[in-house]
């Protein structure tokens, strides 16, 4: 018998890798977001400094109450759609342009060099968009040049230079999941459609589109996600006059302190994220188990 | 091959989430016996050997390895070597390094590791592959370094996980009759796991035939490919035409059974005990039939023919019933010939109609 | 018939040309601006403004001269360099566990240890930074060390776990069957093999604990990592160094993406 228990020991033992990791997750992840929870149901003072510890909705009432809050709330989902949107947009065509049109040996290097600048820090990044978009910048002076406009464009410090720069990153993500996806499919299939008497429009629509959706919807709700939590693309590119989201946790935290308020913000963002990102999550464990 | 029992299951079932793997198995395997596990995909071989090996542990049920009770061992911990259908190799590991790696786990020392490792690799042909990586070898020196990677531990149990299934055709024979060398040298037992039947009636000194987690039939290739207990046994270890028919009544150890389309009909009946008017199959393998008219004579048409190199393949149409014919390449018929066939009674056994159910 | 099949033809050239016209215009528009970055961290002119009158090395010497700059590239590499390794081998046992332990519910483990992936960094930051708050832990770069192995610790996850669903399992069995204990075949064989695994995983969270600035952001007070240290210099005004420190960032971005790219290629 005691052979069993040896055997029953050594296999839980196993368990004991996972725990590191499950500890970590509970105590710096799980809490935490627990606690923030609980947090969103307390109010402070005016000075930030006491909080009352009684069950109240007072913060969610302000929240919605507030139509700047309101507003900045809309504003940040509008931004974030419409960057997803453009990242798909731009994303599937170049992913069927790279594993369908340019030259096998090239592939590789032509997703390499999309993908690579978008491991730099995103700050850099947006910090050189400033450049190329300001009303003095290349883009503009470039656009003159060729008079194609008479005065510059403001493109900086509004919502489209924040679309722009999100837009990219969403571009990025989408195309990785799409392209894994998109390499994947067997040739046969595309020459069925050829031998069946479709064109490449048709490969297109009836074989590689529908294949390629749970990457497409993958990439979308990680880039959705992203979006919807960044602060660095609305504050550099969008000026940070038009307030998002993000920009209100920071300062209810940062100069206000209300750290109810701030878990508030943070409650209703981690919501917004769970009603959009849910129902698409049968698709992306589709996309998983077809890997 | 002496009668020392080396290897004894006990009621051994074994139970995943979703299927019963073996149930309720009993089998003795004896010192220095060659015996194939065959059988389909999925019918419990493979589990099994795992069980044997101590991968696996059984639901219920006891394993015996000179007669100790193994079942709960861990795998090092048998007088088990198992060699795995991929060979399992370490890729990161030389040849040398690989074959090894078991007397190292045993603390043996370098020089004595390194003398003991050449000679294997003497032992099964390799002598000049010491230093190189699994990737740069072939399929069949692949399959020998595993082989030695086993033997060099001198397990009294060697499991073999159908190791010739990766190889081509050609080197599979060649790997079959070294196999069977190795085992004869060494004086092993050697438990073999197949789905090709071939191998099994080639290699084995016993088959077990499994099906769905249990054993079918356990005996002599011989015999299970001559008096296959059943219907699903018959077809597994070869061709097989299965004519249905009455028994009429039992004469000098033949029995009398007649057939719709091809009237009374003699064959041998192993099984024992008949009653008259059971309905049975006739089994004869294709290769007893012939052209000619003598005993249990039948009339027919040639409706197929196929060259299988030195044999020529014909199914020959009997009053509606189809029999295959294996014949020698000599014969010429053409279709639409009309032919008289038969086959010695002795060279058809009776299969009862309470075990014709367990396939189709 | 004929002029039908030619107007396909071209048809189909037409649109490959516009497929690769788009590929070409996403890469000038992504390199553009980074050319730009690199062409005025030498720019001697104080505004980035074309023409550029001539070109110099002083922003990159005032930027390491400035102590504030180096102390915080110092940080920001010891900071990235303990998490990735924490992250790597925390990552690599919970891969290890989670394929080949008999634990129950493995699936929603995984699942549920890739969770911190799936939420903004920022959420992240704000709900450590309250806990710690309330905990009374100062906040220092040990805290934000603590924060950035919340999602490091599942990028690591992910890419070992991906490594070792590949081994097949008939490896470790063929130790064990040759006398070799858990733990040594732990050592023998699946850590060698993991190898590219873990390699790939300590150059991506590297580069994410490096460049990462909203959980830093929350959880430091007056220690600076480099991202906060560059946010802090864009916000306050204009400062050409900027563009030498960016420049220097995604010279190291590239190498590491080289690295861990060549990594990717050996291991085929």
């Amino acid at each position: 018998m005691s052979q069993v228990q040896k055997l029953v020991r050594s296999e839980r033992r196993l368990m004991i890798g996972a725990l590191p990791m499950a500890i970590y997750f509970l105590i710096f992840f799980l809490f935490p977001l627990i606690y923030i929870i609980i947090n969103s149901f307390w109010s402070a003072d005016s000075t930030g400094m006491v909080i009352d510890r009684a069950f109240t909705l007072k913060n969610y009432q302000s929240f919605f109450t507030n139509q700047f809050n309101i507003v900045a709330y809309l504003r940040t989902i509008g931004v974030s759609f419409s960057s997803v949107l453009m990242g798909i947009v731009l994303a599937v065509p170049l992913s069927y342009a790279i594993v369908f049109v340019i030259p096998k040996k090239w592939k590789q290097l032509v997703l390499l060099a999309i993908v690579t600048p978008f491991w730099t820090s995103f700050i850099i990044r947006a910090f050189s968009w400033q450049l190329f978009l300001s009303e003095g910048g290349p883009l503009n002076s470039f656009l003159m040049k060729w008079g194609l406009i008479n005065q510059p464009i403001s493109i900086l410090y509004t919502h489209k230079a924040t679309i722009i720069g999100l837009g990219l990153f969403s571009m990025m993500i989408v195309l990785v999941n799409t392209y894994s996806i998109m390499v994947g499919i067997d040739r046969s299939l595309l020459e069925a459609v050829s031998d069946l008497g479709g064109g490449k429009w048709d490969q297109f629509v009836e074989v590689i589109l529908p294949l390629s959706v749970p990457g497409i919807v993958l990439g979308s709700m990680l880039s959705l996600i992203i979006c919807i939590g960044d602060y660095i693309a609305p504050t550099l590119l969008g000026g940070g006059v038009k307030t998002v989201l993000s920009q209100l946790m920071i300062q209810s935290l940062k100069s206000g302190f209300n750290i109810p308020m701030a878990s508030t913000y943070s409650v209703i963002m981690l919501l917004t994220i769970l009603i959009f990102v849910l129902p698409f999550v049968k698709y992306i464990k589709r996309g998983r188990t077809g890997e | 091959m002496s009668e020392n029992v080396m290897v004894r299951l006990e009621g051994v079932t074994k139970i995943f989430t979703d299927c019963t793997a073996v149930d309720n198995q009993d089998l003795d395997i004896y010192e220095g016996e060659f015996l194939t596990l065959l059988g389909p995909s999925g019918c419990g071989k493979t589990t099994t050997l795992r069980m044997i090996a101590g991968l696996e542990i059984p639901t219920n049920g006891r394993i015996l390895i000179h007669g100790e009770d193994v079942t709960f061992n861990l795998p090092s911990e048998r007088d088990t070597s198992i060699m795995f259908q991929n060979y399992a190799l370490f890729p990161h590991k030389t040849v040398g390094e690989n074959i090894a790696f078991g007397l190292k786990m045993r603390g043996i020392d370098k020089k004595e590791q390194e003398i003991k490792v050449r000679e294997m690799l003497d032992f099964v042909q390799l002598p000049a592959v010491y230093d190189r990586k699994p990737h740069q070898l072939s399929g069949g020196q692949c399959q020998r370094v595993a082989l030695a990677r086993s033997l060099v531990m001198q397990p009294s149990v060697l499991l073999l996980d159908e190791p010739l299934g990766a190889l081509d055709a050609g080197l599979r024979k060649a790997m079959q009759l070294e196999l069977k060398n190795i085992q004869r040298k060494t004086g092993i037992t050697f438990i073999y796991v197949t789905h090709d039947q071939e191998e099994a009636l080639t290699m084995s000194d016993r088959i077990a035939v499994m099906q769905n987690g249990v054993i079918e039939q356990l005996a002599p290739p011989s015999v299970i490919y001559e008096q296959p207990k059943n219907e699903f046994v018959a077809k597994f270890v070869g061709r097989c035409n299965l004519i249905p028919g009455k028994v009429i009544e039992q004469e000098n150890g033949l029995v009398l059974v007649s057939n719709d389309a091809l009237g009374r009909l003699r064959a041998k009946n192993p099984a024992g005990e008949i009653r008259a008017g059971e309905e049975v199959k006739i089994l004869v393998r294709p290769e007893k039939v012939w052209f000619s008219n003598q005993n249990n004579t039948a009339n027919g048409t040639v409706i197929s023919k196929a060259y299988v190199g030195s044999r020529v393949d014909y199914q020959i149409e009997c009053n509606g019933l189809v029999l295959l014919v294996e014949a020698d390449a000599l014969v010429d018929l053409y279709i639409g010939d009309e032919v008289d066939v038969c086959w010695e009674a002795k060279d058809s056994i009776i299969m009862p109609k309470n075990f014709c159910n367990t396939t189709e | 018939m004929a002029n039908r099949t030619t107007n396909a033809k071209s048809k189909m050239e037409f649109n490959k040309v516009l497929l690769l016209m788009l590929i070409l215009i996403v890469l000038f528009i992504i390199y553009v601006p980074i050319f730009l970055l690199i062409l005025f961290s030498f720019s001697e002119g104080r505004f980035q403004v074309f023409p550029i009158t001539g070109y110099t090395l002083k922003w990159y010497a005032q930027m390491f001269a400035d102590p504030s700059f180096v102390k915080s590239l110092g940080n920001s590499l010891i900071l990235a360099g303990s998490t990735s390794v924490t992250a790597t081998i925390i990552g690599f046992f919970g891969a290890y566990s989670a394929l080949r332990s008999n634990m129950k519910f493995k699936n929603i483990f995984s699942s549920s240890m890739l969770l911190p992936l799936a939420i903004p960094y920022i959420l992240l930051g704000v709900a450590l930074r309250i806990y710690f708050f309330n905990l009374k832990v100062p906040l220092s770069l040990f805290t934000v060390y603590l924060g950035h192995l919340t999602f490091t610790i599942p990028l690591a996850f992910l890419t070992i776990r991906a490594r070792i669903a590949q081994i097949p399992m008939t490896y470790e069995e063929a130790a064990w069957d040759l006398g070799a204990s858990r733990l040594v075949t732990l050592k023998e064989i699946v850590l060698p093999l993991s190898f590219p695994g873990i390699i790939a995983s300590l150059l991506l969270t590297f580069t994410f604990a490096f460049d990462e600035f909203i959980i830093a952001y929350f959880l430091t007070r007056f220690e600076m990592t480099l991202p906060i240290k560059i946010w802090s210099t864009l916000i306050t005004g204009f400062d050409p160094r900027v563009n030498a420190v960016g420049t220097m960032v995604f010279l190291i971005t590239l190498i590491i993406v080289f690295l861990a790219q060549k990594n990717a290629f050996d291991q085929v």
